[in-house]
């Protein structure tokens, strides 16, 4: 398998409560991240809101300018590129956003919104050639031509994250970032979505960064997990390894938390106690030590380094041998 | 089970808007005991939380009103004819009700000491004094780390979940019989959804409180709930205990809707129910869930079927009527 994307130390920090003449804080959204990802796989980011999933996926398509660290794509660090020469790069990377309702202009056509990147980037030199780029990508995702002229409101959430996709495929990209993309969906609804996902991957060989707050949504849709916790990777692993062998404390109590729809579904309940500390002031050492049951004097003073425990399983944790 | 506090039969809401006069709910019928936890589920638009704000008399009404012929037994009390005056002695009191967005309920220019003290005066007549202290027994039961410096505070300053434990915190104050949960933990994360998941069971316990519990979140119900009412397009369409149901779905939407439910240990191919869910204004004329069901017949698109009951249970579905054990042979 080819590698597509590798992201090497990846830090964005922002500067909070700052003013003129008055000094900010930092607040490290994302803390040196490192994965990389393979052609035609899924890499699924969860973690509790605030943790910098988001931040990642955004300073990865350099929507948002990292502080530090490199993305390779294709061998070019996209990091050290103006705007203007990340540009031609954007054809491979795209974007889905979690809101369907915020994501296309009330004022365009669907024939427009889909046509917008073709047009941004010159591809079709005729009318002709634009609307059988339309025509190709609408069989492929299911959508019917008579929505073509139809405006974004006519459409439910369902349909309009449907639409989205089409926008994000239309250039045929390599890697596509999806941030939240079905949480603001019914069940039902939400089936199709990700059904629809999956079989596009598969006829069409892209990547995805899947950012979700839903373990069983990741599970369905993702090849690898990684589980952060303001802002840093604390475990990195194959889905069925880290669902049957999770070994950060915080990757526990996740797993532990999820409603589970089943009523024969058996297990010890493990309540994580308080909240997510600021991520402007966070603790010493270990971030996740405040929570964290397992917590010795180590932890409050080194900070635990991101290590390969078996095979492609990595965790930060200083207790993982009793744990 | 204890006693009977809630009844509802044949609850239904209009609404009217521009187009005309919609029914958003269609004739609900549920029953709630003394420490039982209903949890009422669907997609949106299904009318879940218009049947809570129905019973609570909390609709606007240019907006929406309850239809002629709807019943709200309250112990054994009619209170769908309520006036306000005779409501707001209810609410807050008796029936209380938490909101998923916990910043909006919240009055953000007072401190959440005002507003903790508020139901305690007004329907328990305590002095300021008498009330405060109250309060911030509440709040600690709530697990709310130093209430008393907490409640001084404005609800800026706490987290989404310690705002949602205080709102808890005010609808439990006094104690009432009903606690009408409106998707509580929607907005928050899974560690701290199951911290109040499991601080409203632990109260419920404790007081004996009736809980109905309105979310989409089969994984929610499969956890708290007692019995399930599964809603589609405003009607309730399967009634059963929530081990039942969650083993046996007898409805073809409960079925679709438990299929299309990503599991956590296994991910093979997601089964869909295809199509949408239709608008207030085009509700089709015979079975409500027809358009998207596997199993639709000629009769199912003419005439709506009505609630059978079933082993214990009730689900609206032709397919039952056979089994139906009220009919009459």
């Amino acid at each position: 398998m080819k590698k597509i994307l590798e992201v090497k130390n990846l830090t964005k920090t922002f500067q909070v409560n700052g003013g003129f003449l008055k000094k900010g804080k930092n607040l490290t959204a994302v803390d040196n991240v490192s994965f990389e990802l393979m052609e035609g796989e899924t890499l699924c980011l969860v973690g509790e809101s605030g943790c910098g999933k988001s931040t990642l996926g955004r300073s990865i398509l350099q929507i948002i300018k990292p502080t530090s660290g490199e993305v390779l794509f294709d061998g070019v660090d996209l990091c050290k590129l103006d705007e203007k020469k990340v540009r031609p790069y954007r054809k491979n990377l795209q974007m889905i956003f979690q809101d369907p309702y915020a994501s296309l202009n009330p004022r365009m056509t669907i024939r427009e919104l889909i046509g917008a990147p073709v047009r941004a980037f010159k591809l079709a030199a005729s009318a002709e050639e634009f609307d059988k780029k339309i025509r190709e990508v609408c069989s492929v995702v299911g959508i019917s031509e008579d929505w073509l002229d139809k405006y974004p409101h006519e459409f439910s959430g369902g349909q309009r994250q449907r639409i989205v996709i089409a926008r994000a495929l239309i250039l045929n990209p390599k890697f596509i970032v999806c941030d939240e993309p079905v949480s603001a969906l019914d069940v039902s609804i939400r089936s199709q979505v990700l059904n629809l996902m999956k079989d596009l991957q598969a006829q069409f060989r892209f990547s995805y960064l899947f950012v979700s707050h839903d373990l069983s949504v990741v599970n369905y849709i993702g090849d690898r997990i990684a589980v952060m916790y303001l802002g840093e990777f604390v475990e990195l692993a194959d889905k069925r390894e880290l669902f049957r062998n999770p070994l950060h404390p915080y990757t526990q109590a996740l797993l532990s938390a999820i409603p589970v729809a089943d009523v024969t579904y058996k297990r010890e309940r493990n309540y994580l106690e308080g909240e997510v500390p600021s991520p402007v002031d966070p603790p010493s050492g270990c971030k996740f030590r405040t929570r964290c049951k397992y917590a010795a004097d180590i932890c409050r003073q080194q900070k635990p380094q991101f290590v390969m425990v078996s095979e492609e399983h990595y965790a930060a944790c200083h207790m993982q041998h009793c744990v | 089970m204890g006693e009977r506090v809630l009844e509802v039969s044949n609850l239904t809401t209009v609404f009217h808007t521009k187009k005309g006069t919609f029914p958003a709910v269609y004739g609900i019928d549920f029953t709630l005991d003394a420490g039982e936890t209903l949890a009422i589920v669907g997609e949106s638009g299904c009318g879940k939380s218009v049947t809570s704000l129905s019973v609570m008399h909390l609709l606007p009404d240019r907006i929406g009103e309850v239809a002629a012929g709807s019943s709200v037994k309250f112990k054994g009390t009619e209170i769908s004819g309520y006036s306000n005056k005779q409501m707001s002695k209810l609410r807050g009191d008796e029936i209380s009700m938490v909101f998923q967005d916990s910043l909006t309920s919240l009055n953000p220019t007072m401190t959440v000491m005002e507003q903790m003290v508020e139901p305690f005066m007004v329907h328990r007549g305590m002095k300021r004094r008498e009330a405060e202290k109250s309060a911030v027994e509440m709040l600690r039961k709530v697990g709310i780390p130093n209430p008393e410096i907490r409640a001084r505070q404005y609800p800026h300053q706490f987290s989404g979940g310690m705002r949602q434990r205080v709102i808890i915190a005010m609808a439990l104050s006094c104690n009432p019989s009903v606690l009408i949960c409106d998707e509580p933990t929607t907005a928050l994360d899974v560690t701290i959804q199951a911290q109040i998941l499991k601080m409203i069971y632990d109260l419920k316990k404790e007081m004996n409180t009736a809980v109905i519990l309105i979310t989409h979140d089969m994984g929610v119900v499969a956890e708290t709930a007692d019995r399930v009412l599964v809603m589609y397009g405003g009607q309730g369409v399967e009634q059963a205990d929530c081990e039942t149901l969650f083993t046996n779905p007898l409805h073809p939407y409960t079925q679709g809707l438990l299929a299309s439910i990503p599991k956590i240990d296994d991910d093979t191919r997601l089964s869909t129910i295809e199509g949408m869910v239709p608008g207030l204004g085009n509700m089709p004329a015979g079975c409500h869930f027809c358009d998207r069901c596997p199993y639709c017949t000629e009769r199912c698109r003419e005439e709506n079927p009505p609630m059978y009951q079933v082993e214990g249970r009730e689900v609206r579905c032709f397919r039952y009527e056979e089994k139906d054990e009220r009919r009459t042979v």
